[in-house]
């Protein structure tokens, strides 16, 4: 709400225009009132009628704003909660041929000189250019918000089959057959409702093929547009710009060799030095408290389309941050700087004359917004460098600089995999490094700030892996204590068989058990590890893991272990399990079984899993 | 508690009376009356399911004076007082979860008023029930006034790194040596709380530390090795090395040493050699607790059902989750004991042999050949620890079932003697002053059981369960001593504020036992509690004699089922009819029943019982119409709990019939007639519908006739017969039968010439 000094300006503000009108300068002329201290006259809804006529302010090319003539069609109240909505017609005949265009979110319009509010609303398909305005009182709501220096951004986009929050993320790197991912479908097709829908921020995006391009559309749920990264885009401006409403704007998500950021226009400038700004007239990613960098931007055209017409644009100079991101506006400064993350990405392609391929960008900093960047990112260079649809195996590494409250570290996560029909570039956003990324930054313990990220991906042609294909206990009879062979057989893909001999040694009180002997390749299976009581033990378990290359080969027990946030107790007589095990009490410790495990060095990546099942007889030198 | 209902077993009056004699001689005042029930606790598993503080429960049935109970709370950041340390002057105890050593002493001077009024409303709330339901929070501000109004308090005095302290000893000096898992390091503390490394051994686990001339014996896992350290903590020897992974329990006796292994429950004896002596092999998994008593040697034995392999993958995957993201937050939990797959088995072996009394030593090699003899068994539990209690020879045996404490005198004198709220009890230390120190875990407390015989030794039955709200009559109670009683009674199965206070019941002599009458309000729950005075009370057995609220029975349905039959049937129908009916006793009362009948919207003075004098028991009865004239009437049923209540007490319930048609006469047949070949005729009932009319020629078996209007529908019917057109010349008879809706058969025969 507006307070007792604004609105003695708004009504100072009024009456000028009201004068304006007495002098008979027409209103369409007219230029923005201003009243005393800069503060802009605004309408509010119950003012606007059908029939009024105005203008929208913004960029249809280059950098300088334009104007387009509009007309209100009728007022819809509560459109949104507490929102209403205006719905206008624009006879421009530029506005006839393109529609409502994607980009011009934010744009705002001017009714008497007053500012109504801004355009952020059309119709998919729309034979008419109307649209809808969200109203102006609804967005400096928005500026009342205040700056959360440490919020992280965690775009609200649909999580595909898998849980909510670390549970998600745990999955995947279990391998619980859930993806982190969103379904595989078109960002248009994600809204689906009729009526007005807000014109979103179409993403212009660049450096990036269109695998990369489609993985950030569907993880982030916005409309990619091919633009430019735009003259010292990398650089936060030194020099102070001012800003005007109907400016168009964008919001840096990747800055650098690539880039990716959402455009859209400034509806409102306030604050002392036109630092404060408002803009779009709907949310980005409904995300509340931001903390991302945004830049102006430069409009090369728009596009026309039936469906949407998009402007293309490119970001120009980082000048400053997106602070909140709400239904009616995006709230902007211009004068904090947004974190943003060194990503460096190196391909190494299969084919030795394309050389090594170094990216250097920088991705803003989120909860699950920064895994997605970086997994586009990943995905982008091997597309760029690795379209052989031929058997490659890829070896991607990530060194992430991370730092918890116990100081910075440094966590290196290797993994290796074999793909048959070249790389499935949409795999790699679920590769170890990508994950360990949402795990550290969705964790229960802290916020874990991410520092840098180095990630590369190594392809080599070729088929190095093997299939566990049969696994044969060489003898009939197993006892307690007693050293027994395994007879695995190996299948190379498209290759020879081998067999390799296992021994195993069965544990001494094993006799009248049965154990499980489990034969899997060294990327399908964790380490034990107990509860983790802060962020650092998370890093461990994350980095605790076994080559892609080995074959572990495990002998599970019938006797269990407990885990606690102290420590596992793997091998504890049953009374003393039992008696530190809680009962009747929801802080239950996690119980397991008890396992002995041998990591055995393999020349190829090994696939596939075997169990067996053995019944163990007493040991013959034993009653 | 056993229930009986003797009239529950009496359905006929001879019985009913029987029932009234044998009630009348137990309890003249109130059992005069049917209904009387009788809950009855006289044997050892009866009495275990209630509560003891101070008592105990004798393995023959009895409840005594036992221990006096101390308790003490326990820092609330432990889950499980693990083991405890008491050779010196102080006490301390280990814990798991977060791995503490604390300190326990006497609290000083008397508890406070508002201490004591706390503690009270605890009592009546029932808040230390074993289904412990409470938060977290809630249950860290009830140890916080527990910790108030203990008796007991402790002290956190070193917190350690690791999950348990698995080992605890107090050195001559004061000083503590302890062991924590996992891990081979032993910590020395100090009382006032410094902590240093006394030794780190090259071992996962250490179970035991025990003084021993002046080295200190350290028995590890998982390599079963037994070391020997110098008494600063070098040098250090492994003593044995045997194939079972863990030693759990070590027992020195002069120069001897006996470790007693995991798995295996084997007990080895220490010599030059690493291997040792193998002394005996028990039936079991583990050996888990080692003590002398004056003339032989305990071994507390466990034996675990392990859980097989078929929870493999979901463990797995639990613990792979649980160690990325921690505890999932959506906890749950079992409201009730989880009854573990175990047994604990106490045994026993004399190693003195024929040399009894102090002079005799025990001779170790006895523990090798002498027979081991079972003390005491017990399923779904396993033992922690056990403790011997000077000359008495005594053995307290903690269990993991429900917080208690056993105490066991040889083979055959068994007693759980403590009974503490939390679940589990883990360790047992012996005290100087000859008291015992005992941990629980699962709710980490401690407690001091006083050797000396309890002045407050109570009781508290399990709650009963009359099955509906009841009266509550004669208490019967057989013992010796002195001893009072009290009862309340409440709505609920867990006591709460609705309950009663307790009420005291006078207790006067009687020729079987003392009797006392309860004056409690009609509830359907009801406990009891026995307060010992003096060492010698002792509580044999005991009768409640109760009368649950009557509940009157219903009779749902009564109908009447005829004898059916068949168009092409010769005969008449059976004259009897069945009688059937539904009747229930929601109280579970057994029910008779009385059946009468008269002429439908007769008056009281018409109805006709359809049996003597001894009611029906069945739900159906037999009635011969025969007598009976034709014409309407309704039976009714009228069910009643009297034997189960008595006639005075006796609730009934009455249902009548739909009225039904009695019809005994026999249709008439008339208008015979044979007009060429066809036969007419008209039958004519008076107290149905004729339901067919039949003929017979010559004998030859009955043929259907027509009705004249094409259907039987009414009680004069005529018909047609279309006689066989081959019938001979000559004289033939046709018998013409007609039958009513009811089977009655009327006939008539006439002749025809051809």
């Amino acid at each position: 709400m507006a307070g007792p000094d604004l609105r003695g300006r708004l009504a100072l503000g009024a009456a000028i225009s009201a004068l304006a009108g007495l002098l008979g300068v027409a209103t369409f002329a007219a230029m923005p009132s201003t009243a005393v201290g800069g503060a802009t006259a605004t309408m509010p809804v119950s003012d606007v009628k059908p029939g009024m006529k105005g203008y929208a302010v913004t960029v249809f090319s280059g950098e300088k704003t334009d104007r387009f003539e509009i007309e209100v069609v009728d007022v819809v109240h509560d459109y949104l909660p507490k929102q209403d909505a205006i719905l206008f017609r624009s006879p421009d005949p530029r506005m006839v041929h393109s529609g409502i265009v994607g980009g011009m979110s934010g744009s705002p319009i001017y009714i008497d000189g007053k500012l109504v509010g801004a355009l952020a609303y059309g119709y998919r398909f729309n034979k008419d250019p109307m649209g809808g305005i969200t109203p102006i009182s609804n967005m400096l709501a928005v500026d009342k918000l205040p700056f959360r220096p440490d919020a992280m951004v965690r775009p609200k986009v649909g999580q595909g089959t898998t849980r909510a929050g670390t549970t998600g993320w745990a999955d995947a790197i279990l391998g619980l057959g859930v993806s982190p991912l969103p379904p595989r479908r078109r960002p248009q097709e994600l809204s689906d409702m009729g009526g007005l829908v807000p014109l979103g921020a179409p993403m212009s995006v660049s450096g990036f093929g269109p695998a990369a391009t489609r993985l950030l559309a569907e993880e982030l749920d916005v409309l990619p547009v091919r633009g430019g990264s735009g003259k010292g885009q990398g650089q936060v401006s030194t020099e102070p710009k001012k800003w005007a409403p109907g400016d168009s704007v964008s919001v840096v998500l990747i800055r650098g060799d690539n880039s990716a950021a959402p455009n859209g226009t400034v509806t409102w400038v306030g604050g002392k030095k036109g630092e404060r700004l408002l803009a779009f007239g709907h949310p980005m990613f409904d995300a509340g408290p931001s903390n991302l960098p945004i830049a102006d931007a430069r409009v090369h055209t728009i596009i026309s389309s039936v469906e949407r017409s998009v402007k293309l644009s490119s970001p120009l100079t980082t000048r400053g941050t997106m602070i909140q991101d709400r239904q009616a506006a995006i709230s902007l400064r211009t004068d904090l700087v947004a974190p943003m993350i060194p990503v460096t990405t190196r391909l190494f392609a299969a084919e030795g004359e394309i050389g090594e391929r170094v990216y250097s960008s920088e991705v803003a900093e989120g909860v699950s917004l920064t895994p997605s960047l970086i997994a586009g990112l990943l995905v982008d260079a091997a597309e760029e460098g690795a379209s052989d649809s031929t058997e490659v195996m890829a070896v991607i590494d990530h060194t992430i600089g991370i730092e918890t409250t116990r100081g910075p570290r440094s966590i290196t996560i290797s993994d290796e995999y074999f793909f048959e029909r070249g790389l499935d570039l949409r795999s790699l956003g679920r590769s170890r490094g990508i994950l360990v990324l949402r795990a550290l930054l969705d964790n229960q313990h802290e916020v874990a700030r991410i520092r840098s990220v180095e990630q590369s991906i190594r392809l080599t042609y070729g088929a190095e892996v093997e299939m566990i294909e049969e696994v044969r206990l060489a003898q009939g009879e197993v006892r307690a204590g007693e050293l027994v062979a395994l007879d695995v057989t190996l299948r190379a893909h498209r290759g020879e068989r081998r067999r390799e001999r296992v021994d195993l040694r069965i544990p001494d009180d094993a006799g009248d058990q049965e154990i499980q002997v489990h034969l899997v390749g060294g990327d399908y299976v964790r380490p034990y590890r107990p509860m983790p009581n802060n962020l650092d033990d998370v890093v461990d378990t994350l980095e605790a893991a076994y080559p892609a290359r080995s074959l572990v080969v495990s002998i599970y027990r019938e006797e269990e272990g407990l885990s606690t946030r102290h420590g596992l107790l793997d091998e504890v007589p049953s009374s003393i399990l039992e008696t530190l095990a809680a009962e009747g009490t929801t802080v239950g410790d996690v119980r397991f079984k008890q396992m002995a495990r041998r990591v055995l060095p393999t020349a190829k990546v090994i696939e596939g899993e075997h169990k067996l099942t053995i019944s163990v007889l007493p040991s013959k030198t034993k009653p | 508690m056993r229930r009986r209902s003797y009239s529950s077993r009496l359905l006929a009056p001879v019985a009913a009376l029987a029932t009234l004699v044998m009630v009348v001689s137990a309890s003249p005042d109130d059992a005069a009356a049917g209904g009387t029930k009788i809950a009855h606790v006289d044997d050892f598993d009866e009495f275990d399911d209630g509560e003891a503080e101070g008592v105990a429960i004798e393995g023959s049935g009895r409840l005594t004076v036992g221990y006096v109970p101390q308790r003490g709370a326990v820092d609330a950041e432990a889950r499980v007082a693990f083991t405890c340390a008491a050779s010196g002057k102080d006490m301390y105890i280990g814990t798991a979860d977060a791995a503490t050593i604390q300190r326990v002493s006497l609290a000083k001077g008397k508890l406070g008023k508002a201490a004591k009024k706390k503690s009270a409303s605890r009592d009546k709330d029932g808040e230390q029930s074993k289904t412990d339901k409470r938060t977290k929070k809630e249950r860290k501000e009830a140890a916080d006034e527990g910790k108030k109004a203990s008796e007991l308090q402790s002290e956190v005095v070193a917190k350690l790194p690791g999950v348990v302290v698995s080992a605890l000893v107090e050195l001559q000096n004061g000083d503590l040596l302890a062991a924590t898992l996992p891990g081979g390091v032993i910590h020395r503390v100090t009382p006032k709380g410094q902590v240093s490394e006394f030794a780190k051994l090259d071992v996962k686990q250490i179970w035991a530390i025990v003084p021993h001339k002046g080295r200190i014996l350290v028995a590890t896992g998982p390599k079963g090795e037994l070391f020997s350290l110098s008494s600063s903590g070098g040098d250090p020897k492994v003593i044995l090395d045997v194939e079972e992974k863990d030693l759990l329990s070590v027992l020195v006796q002069d120069d001897s040493i006996v470790v007693g292994t995991s798995p295996g429950a084997k007990l080895f004896q220490v010599t030059s050699d690493l291997d040792g002596v193998l002394l005996h092999d028990f039936k079991g998994d583990e050996v888990r607790a080692l003590a002398f008593t004056e003339g032989g040697m305990i071994a507390a034995v466990n034996n675990f059902t392990e859980g097989g392999l078929s929870s493999l993958e979901a463990l797995t995957k639990n613990l792979n989750r649980t160690s990325l993201i921690g505890q999932p937050p959506e906890g749950s939990a079992q409201s009730a004991q989880r009854s573990v797959k175990a047994g604990g088995v106490l045994y026993h072996v004399d190693l003195k042999g024929q040399v009894k009394g102090k002079k005799g030593k025990r001779d170790l090699a006895r523990a090798g050949e002498a027979s081991w003899e079972t003390w005491l068994t017990k399923d779904k539990q396993y033992f922690t620890d056990v403790a011997v209690l000077g000359d008495r020879e005594e053995v307290l045996v903690s269990s993991s079932y429900e917080g208690k404490i056993y105490r066991v005198r040889g083979r055959r004198d068994l007693a759980t003697v403590a009974d503490f709220d939390e679940r589990k009890a883990t360790s047992l230390c012996r005290l100087r002053d000859g008291s015992v120190l005992a941990t629980t875990g699962d709710g980490a407390a401690v407690y001091r059981l006083d050797d000396t015989r309890s002045q407050k030794a109570r009781y508290k039955s399990k709650i009963f369960d009359a099955g509906q709200p009841a009266t509550y009559g004669a208490l019967l109670l057989r013992g010796d001593g002195e001893y009072t009683v009290r009862a309340r009674v409440g709505p609920s199965d867990e006591p709460d504020k609705r309950w009663t206070d307790w009420m005291p019941i006078t207790l006067v002599k009687a020729a079987d036992g003392r009797r006392g009458l309860l004056n409690t309000p009609q509830r359907r729950y009801l406990q009891l509690q026995f307060d010992l005075v003096g060492a010698d009370a002792e509580i044999r057995d005991f009768e409640l004699f109760y009368a649950p609220e009557n509940l009157a029975p219903q009779v749902t349905s009564v109908e009447l089922d005829r004898p059916s039959f068949d168009v092409d049937d010769d005969d008449e129908p059976e004259s009897k009819v069945t009688i059937k009916w539904k009747a229930k006793a929601s109280d579970g009362d057994d029910l008779v029943y009385e059946v009468r009948v008269r002429p439908e919207g007769g008056g009281d003075g018409d109805w006709v019982a359809l049996h003597g004098d001894v009611p029906v028991t069945k739900k159906e009865l037999k009635w011969d119409l025969d007598s009976v004239p034709d014409g309407l009437y309704e039976v009714e049923v009228m069910a009643s709990d009297e034997p189960a209540n008595g006639v005075s007490k006796a609730q009934t319930d009455a249902q009548l019939s739909p009225a039904f048609v009695v019809d005994r006469s026999r249709p008439e047949l008339t208008e015979l007639k044979v007009k060429g070949d066809i036969l007419t005729g008209a039958a004519k009932d008076n107290g149905g519908y004729i339901h067919d009319v039949a003929v017979s020629v010559d004998g030859k078996a009955f043929r259907p006739a027509s009705a004249g209007d094409g259907l039987f529908d009414g009680n004069y019917e005529a018909f047609t017969f279309d006689l066989p057109g081959d019938l001979d010349k000559g004289r033939h008879r046709l018998v013409v039968r007609a039958r009513d809706a009811y089977g009655n058969i009327g006939s008539s025969a006439l002749f025809v010439d051809r």
